[in-house]
């Protein structure tokens, strides 16, 4: 025993000599911090706001950027970001919606740091919201996935049944559907952003049912890799996920974070910042598709990016006339649901294969 | 070449006890220290912000405290079992299971005044959690079911039913999955230290009770010759079938008790992520404590400083998240490895 | 065959001695097989049968001596190598894999076995055994389904298969009916009658002459002696295990009874494995008597035990203490109505061993309202209570918070024995009392058997002691698998006939035996 404690003693002054200290310098620089709800990995949700944190990170006024991952959804989340902002950070990005209440509780502390939640709806002086129109992209994808698939089934992993989810699988279905108006899209919940085997067992169960396309609306590249297994195509989400399935990966709607991140450092920079809630335009370039497999013919290609460009002209994916999956018309002809509307959205569009759990009253 | 040899130990003093467990913590971050350093940082300065931030100003010993809450509730829960070794690996389910069940009241139910209405949520909170224990004590009871498997499965399904309610028929008005805001009269007060909330009272004013039940009654006694020996305590004229279901009972009523807490407490709502594992996190501290219920509170303190260290880590020191799930299985280990010291005389020999 | 007599010796253990934990189990054993014969290894249970043969089939090294196998000696490396150079061992619990086909089982682990395996080519070779022997075994039969017996041809078969010189077969009989029985037997003789050597481990008397060529009796260690079959008969066999009779006399005054305390009708109890293991018992016990139960053990001792005391269900029959019926009261009811129970297996039944020593003693009186305080417990009048007993029965130990299992045997006994006797009861149940004590803890539990005895209590004592058994007992009762093959008043029987009697004679068919010589 006496031997062992002096080996752990020599070994505890060794990492003392070699070790290097924190550094602590202060400098006029931003500094901003951002609160993860996942793990920084290779892809997914999570590492498409870290690439837009290290994007932020080359403008030279900003001098460094922390982060916290694998932060829980909850109250730990108030003692996180406090500890933050402690630390000095000028501006603070929480990336998860369940960060919405403990970020603008923290916020009224420190009235003198720039607050910014993603995907939620509340505001104050010193805090906003922000998000892109990834339903757009998602649009595209469906145009992608409605003219490759041979038997008109698609498949979508998908998380949890929130108003965001199912706005990207309505607008999905609908791309799909402008292409291809027999093409239908299974869903499946996982109700996990992150459950890699489960997300899998999802994807095969859709395959094996007949899909010969999937997606997902979680962070896992479990359905990418199921795909590929299974010989069939599949579809990216958040960031580029073409490593995982290199044959069975078409293309990805994607996030962009890095774009709007700069324009946000700059504005805290120069003092020009309101906290006017942000919900970017694919135009803004804030999403857009991963780079094509090769297999996708020109002609769709084509197709994708004439529709892209009438999009950024005039968004009319969500005008009527619109049915929902049983059959009622939800969206008179002309008529274009208003950005609340598509926030709060809790039905599915004509062609989902899926259920959404009733509320109360 | 080297041998090492086990002898068998006579016993154990209070004393080596105490010593052998210290060394294994201190061992655990000697070695949690070996990693900081592979990450490029400073050991001691990582580990000293660990405790500083946790102990080195009122608000870290406020939000330290804060999440030892929960901790203890579960500890106590996951300790009174293993007092009568019975495994309780569903504190967890049972804390969801505590809350779900008090949620509903503040749902469905009449708001009563502050005193009365808090003191019905946790009655329920306490119930809901002694009902959902009441399944595996059961399935052991009566099926000689593992007790291991059942409440671990357990877990799952009881998750699942508060994920029914949160994305069905209790969903907030914004669609997300969250209940809307308790009333008032729902809210545990705050003791005016920080976000420390009255579950802190309540818990150790249970630690106090429980030491009282276990040492000094009849029950008490009961459930001690029941976790030393089956056989003897049957032939005490102990009904050990009884009393298993009742032990199972106070475990799952001690875990409801962590998640109504925390949502009358901390959280004001009920939704997804008002446990962040500390029903498997009481495992731990009640391992580390060896079941005396004062001893639970300090390991469930060191466990919170260790989990927040993490997460202290991450914005000083730059740190990914994974250093403090490995400083908690560090330590963990040490301690398990730790007891092969306390059963033997460990001797190195030299050998052909 | 004449030619080969030089090699016919298969094993010779020479000079074998084997010691756990200081006790002498083996003491300088000699032992000796031949081709093509069933030896039997007979003693009571801890005369070192099993012990001995772990050493031939390495999972112990001797201590001393040495064994020879097919003239080479032995030094095992590993624990299975005694499998692979021909020496297979059937013990009493199976080696099957239960959810596995027989057949599978019979291919498991077989040392030719390549990473392929020509599993028809194997199912012929196993036929060709089965067919020489008899064997009638489906071999697709998942083995966790069988019967017992046919589980235990499925362990010798696997032997046979291994292609073992020696077989050695630990009790085989003890979970079979006496058809199965039988048949095993017969199979064991054809084996025997191809060359092998088969060593059959058993205390039971009828099986020796059933099966044997040679015997070997053991007692505590000791090898008594090795004779033929012919050249003996159960008598002396009987005498060999059970030894000399005791010169030890205890004084045992005359004192008036008090008739029926106890009284069993017709009992029926099973074992932990579910198998009948006291069979139709009947028998009183008056307040002032003690009643000895001599017999091997595993014959049902312990669950009678249980049973009068509440710690195993009873499946059939009554149990009346004090003219009243407690057949189905439960363990408390019947402490309160005054039933003791000093239990064989002290540091499991009779206290919490990681409990301490004032929490067992005051394990059965903590309930009574003199310790209570409101609705606590009054912790320092039962410390008191425990320090009392400390002190009276004089149990030595450093500290009453040490846990039980710290002290000796000898203290822990009195522990027990003086927690038991301070509550003050009417019936006393012991089993193996004075088991791996020293002789100072030995005349204590024994003076106190025989004082409760004098303040008219009714006791129960089971013991494999003899000198026990006689010294103290009243009256003799003697069981054999459940029922009891007499009851007798001490003195009307000598130790040779109650040897007969424990191995299945009934007191009628001894006295024949005894007549005849």
């Amino acid at each position: 025993m006496k031997k062992l404690f002096w080996i752990f003693v020599t070994i505890a002054a060794i990492m003392l000599i070699s070790g290097c200290g924190g550094n602590t310098a202060k400098s006029e620089k931003l500094k901003a911090g951002f609160v993860y709800v996942g793990p920084v990995s290779d892809a997914g949700w999570t590492t498409s706001h870290d690439q837009g944190r290290l994007a932020m990170e080359e403008l030279d006024f900003v001098g460094e950027s922390v982060f916290v991952e694998s932060v829980p959804e909850g109250a730990d989340a108030v003692r996180v970001i406090t500890e933050m902002a402690e630390s000095g950070c000028d501006i603070i990005f929480t990336t998860s919606f369940g960060y919405m209440d403990p970020t603008l509780e923290v916020a009224k502390q420190y009235p003198d740091i720039t607050f910014l939640h993603a995907t939620g709806y509340k505001t104050d002086v010193n805090f906003t919201n922000y998000m892109g129109r990834m339903y757009q992209s998602k649009y595209l994808a469906g145009i992608v996935a409605g003219n490759m698939s041979k038997s008109g089934k698609l498949g979508y992993v998908a998380p949890f049944p929130i108003p965001e989810v199912v706005r990207l699988i309505n607008a999905y279905t609908l791309g799909a559907k402008s292409v291809n108006p027999d093409a239908t899209v299974q869903v499946l919940w996982t109700n996990s952003w992150f459950d890699p085997v489960h997300e899998k067992e999802a994807a095969n169960t859709m395959i094996a049912d007949g899909c010969d396309i999937i997606t997902q609306g979680t962070d896992s590249a479990g359905p990418q890799e199921a795909a590929q297994a299974a010989g069939v195509y599949s579809i990216g989400y958040d960031s580029d996920m073409s490593m995982f399935a290199p044959k069975a990966h078409l293309t990805a709607p994607i996030w962009h974070w890095g774009i709007y991140y700069k324009d946000v450092a700059t504005k805290v920079h120069e003092g020009t910042w309101t906290n006017e809630p942000v919900w970017w335009d694919m135009g803004t370039g804030i999403t857009g598709l991963a780079p094509y497999n090769e297999v996708v013919p020109q002609e769709v290609r084509d197709q994708v990016a004439e529709v892209k460009a009438s999009i950024i002209a005039d968004d009319q994916i969500f005008t009527g006339p619109l049915y929902d999956n049983m059959g009622k018309k939800r969206v008179e002809d002309g008529v274009a649901l208003t950005d609340g509307e598509k926030l709060s959205i809790q039905w599915f569009v004509k062609g989902v294969k899926g259920k959404i759990p009733e509320a109360k009253g | 070449m080297f041998k090492i040899k086990l002898e068998q130990k006579e016993r154990v003093s209070k004393r080596e006890d105490i010593i052998i467990t210290l060394s294994a913590i201190v061992i655990a971050l000697v070695l949690s220290g070996i990693f900081i350093a592979f990450n490029g940082v400073n050991p001691f300065v990582a580990l000293w912000k660990v405790f500083t931030s946790a102990l080195g100003s009122p608000y870290g010993i406020s939000e330290t405290l804060v999440k030892a809450i929960p901790l203890i509730f579960t500890g106590l829960a996951v300790g009174i079992a293993l007092n009568s070794k019975l495994w309780n690996i569903g504190a967890e389910g049972q804390l969801f299971a505590g809350a779900t069940l008090a949620t509903a009241f503040v749902i469905y139910g009449p708001v009563l005044p502050k005193p009365l209405e808090l003191t019905v949520l946790v009655t329920l909170g306490a119930i809901g959690g002694a009902l959902w224990a009441a399944i595996p004590a059961l399935l052991k009871i009566k099926f000689k079911m593992n007790e291991v498997i059942s409440t671990l499965l357990l877990n799952y399904v009881a998750i699942n039913i508060a994920d029914y309610f949160l994305f069905g028929p209790w969903k907030g008005k914004d669609n997300f999955p969250y209940t809307p805001e308790f009333p008032t009269e729902a809210k545990l007060s705050r003791i005016g230290f920080g976000r420390v909330h009255s579950g802190l009272i309540i818990a150790l004013v249970l630690v106090i009770l429980l030491y009282i039940l276990i040492y000094h009654t009849k029950a008490g006694f009961k459930l001690r010759m029941t976790g030393s020996s089956l056989k003897a305590a049957k032939y005490a004229g102990i009904n050990i079938k009884k009393t298993m279901f009742m032990v199972f009972l106070l475990s799952g009523a001690l875990a409801g008790l962590a998640g109504v807490c925390q949502i009358t407490g901390i959280e004001y709502k009920l939704h997804q992520h008002i446990s962040t594992g500390y029903g498997y996190t009481g495992i731990i501290v009640a391992w580390l404590a060896r079941t005396n219920p004062f001893i639970i509170v300090i390991f469930a303190v060191f466990l919170s400083i260790m989990l927040k260290g993490a997460d202290s880590l991450q914005i000083a020191m730059r740190l990914p998240a994974a250093v403090g799930t490995v400083m908690q299985a560090l330590i963990l280990f040490a301690i398990l490895g730790s007891e092969l010291f306390k059963t033997y005389n460990v001797k190195l020999i030299r050998g052909k | 065959m004449s030619e080969k007599k030089v090699n016919s010796t298969l094993v010779l253990m020479k000079n074998i001695s084997k010691s756990f934990y200081g006790n002498k189990v083996n003491t300088d054993v000699e032992f000796k097989l031949e081709k093509g014969e069933i030896h039997a290894l007979l003693g009571e249970n801890g005369a070192g049968k099993t012990t001995l043969m772990n050493m031939l089939t390495g999972v112990y090294f001797p201590d001393e001596g040495e064994i020879y196998f097919k003239g080479k000696k032995l030094a095992f490396k590993f624990p299975g190598e005694a499998l692979q150079i021909g020496i297979g061992m059937v013990h009493q619990r199976f080696s099957l894999v239960g959810n596995l086909t027989v057949l599978e089982n019979l291919i498991l682990g077989h040392p030719e076995n390549k990473f392929i395996i020509n599993i028809p080519e194997k199912k012929k070779l196993i036929k060709t055994y089965m067919d020489q022997f008899n064997f009638q075994i489906d071999l697709n039969a998942i083995v966790g389904e069988l019967p017992i017996g046919l589980r235990q041809k499925v362990e010798i078969l696997k032997m046979l298969v291994r292609e073992v010189d020696v077989l050695i077969v630990d009790e085989p009989t003890t979970v079979l009916t006496k058809q199965e029985a039988d048949n095993l037997m017969q199979i064991l003789k054809n084996i025997a009658k191809t060359g092998k050597g088969i060593i059959f481990i058993t205390h039971k008397m009828s099986e020796v002459f059933q099966i044997a060529d040679k015997i070997t009796v053991l007692r505590k260690g000791i090898k008594i002696s090795t004779v033929n079959k012919n050249d003996t008969n159960p008598r002396e066999l009987a005498k060999m295990m059970v030894g000399k009779e005791s010169e030890i006399t205890f004084d045992r005054p005359k004192v008036n009874t008090i008739p029926d305390v106890v009284k069993v009708q017709d009992l029926f109890v099973n074992s932990d494995k579910g198998v009948l293991a006291v069979n139709s018992l009947s028998f009183n016990v008056a307040g002032g008597e003690i009643i000895g139960i001599a017999g091997v053990s595993g014959n049902g001792q312990v669950e009678l035990a249980d049973a009068l005391t509440g710690n195993r269900d009873i499946i059939r029959g009554k149990i009346f203490f004090k003219g009243k019926d407690i057949s189905n009261d439960c363990p408390v009811d019947r402490i309160d109505k005054g039933v003791s129970y000093v239990p064989g297996d002290r540091i499991n039944v009779g206290v919490a061993g990681s409990r301490s020593v004032w929490e067992n003693i005051i394990m059965k009186v903590y309930r009574l309202p003199e310790f209570k305080k409101g609705l606590l417990l009054n912790n320092k009048k039962l410390r008191e209570y425990a320090d009392k007993i400390i002190e009276k029965y004089n149990i030595s130990l450093p500290g009453i918070n040490l846990p039980a299992l710290l002290l000796s045997g000898g203290n822990l006994q009195k522990l027990i024995i003086g927690r038991e006797m301070e509550r003050d009861c009417d019936l006393y149940v012991f089993v193996y009392p004075t088991r791996g004590l020293d002789v100072g803890a030995t005349d204590f539990v024994r003076n106190a058997i025989l004082q409760l005895r004098n303040l008219g209590k009714a006791i129960i004592l089971i013991s494999g002691d003899f000198d026990e058994i006689f010294g103290l007992s009243d009256r003799i009762a003697v069981m054999y698998e459940g029922q009891f093959t007499g009851i007798f008043n001490n003195g009307d029987h000598s130790l040779e006939e109650i040897g007969l009697m424990m191995s299945g004679q009934s007191e009628e068919e001894v006295a024949k035996e005894m007549t005849n010589v």
